[in-house]
């Protein structure tokens, strides 16, 4: 148990973080991290070290938050745009000054086109952009050929490309 | 109409993300010196990858990983509860001594149901004292052990 305890020490963050990014609320992001450790320690005896451990830890992660997506039948709600910017603020922030109030409008409106990607999109564009995996590693996750990573993330560029720009010129 | 470059397009984003091949690599690098849409492409994708460098994280607290661990001691407790009531290795012994018990009682009612239809004799020549024997000669019915006849026990 304190060998477990020292990996979740030094993994759980990035368990988190994954999730939350993969599915686009807090709460849901701390049961699957909270999850993905428990199975973790399940498949510890069967867990054979071929790859790094992270890249094991991604899979789990991965794999509990598309069982999330199927259960919900479609892309997750509308991600909470209150934890955007990481406080607790909802919506708008009309007491912050209007640079800062701009800068957490820009994020917010990053956060919701990453989470309006298709899922296994968003996986690669997450797992690559923001988690700094790479594709060989992305595919050993998401149980898929490298082209494949590689094009994924490429849509998911071009799709937040878009629908950036069509938000600023709406804005 | 169709975008002459849309090809490298896929390879810009590979590159950017250092995993073009070298050969290919060299090729776009080729490409870019002589295209200036190309060009623009790549500065356009730097920009947009500045855009998402400062989003949110969660903080990891103390408290979601005492969650966790307690979640895990928890855990353990029910299987070493399951592993009790489901036995692993010394399963087999018990099942092994659990048939004998099964052949030894169905021999006995095998037996207790032969004596009510044979000689007295013939249950005394087996080798386990059954109930309805050691009964028939508490009543005086079966032979005593010294005097009994060797028959051969039909089976």
């Amino acid at each position: 148990m304190a060998a477990f305890g020292i990996l979740v020490d030094r993994h759980h963050a990035r368990a988190l973080n994954v999730a939350y990014r993969l599915l686009g609320d807090a709460e849901s992001a701390r049961d699957v991290a909270q999850e993905s450790f428990l199975r973790l320690l399940k498949a510890a005896r069967r867990y054979e070290a071929r790859g790094r451990f992270t890249t094991y830890l991604y899979t789990i992660v991965r794999n509990l938050t598309r069982e999330i997506h199927r259960r919900r039948g479609r892309h997750p709600e509308t991600p909470l745009t209150a934890e955007v910017s990481g406080s607790a603020v909802a919506g708008r922030t009309p007491d912050l000054p209007d640079d800062r109030r701009e800068q957490e409008d820009r994020r917010r409106r990053v956060w919701n086109a990453i989470q309006g990607l298709p899922e296994d999109q968003r996986a690669a564009f997450v797992l690559s952009e923001l988690e700094g995996l790479s594709y060989a590693d992305i595919a050993r996750v998401c149980k898929c050929p490298e082209g494949t990573v590689a094009s994924r993330k490429h849509k998911a560029i071009v799709a937040l490309r878009r629908q950036l720009a069509r938000e600023e010129i709406g804005s | 109409m169709k975008d002459p470059c849309s090809r490298w397009a896929a390879r810009i984003t590979r590159w950017l993300d250092g995993e073009l091949p070298g050969g290919e690599e060299a090729a776009l690098k080729e490409h870019l010196t002589s295209c200036r849409d190309c060009r623009r492409r790549v500065k356009e994708q730097e920009r947009l990858r500045a855009r998402w460098s400062d989003l949110a994280t969660l903080d990891s607290t103390p408290e979601d990983r005492a969650a966790v661990m307690a979640a895990a001691a928890e855990d353990a407790r029910r299987d070493r509860i399951r592993r009790w009531l489901v036995p692993g290795a010394w399963g087999s012994w018990v099942t092994a001594a659990a048939m004998l018990g099964v052949v030894i009682l169905g021999f006995q009612a095998w037996r207790a149901y032969r004596a009510s239809s044979l000689p007295a004799a013939w249950v005394a020549s087996t080798p386990v004292l059954s109930y309805v024997e050691w009964t028939a000669r508490e009543r005086g019915d079966a032979p005593p052990p010294e005097a009994h006849v060797e028959l051969p026990v039909p089976f």
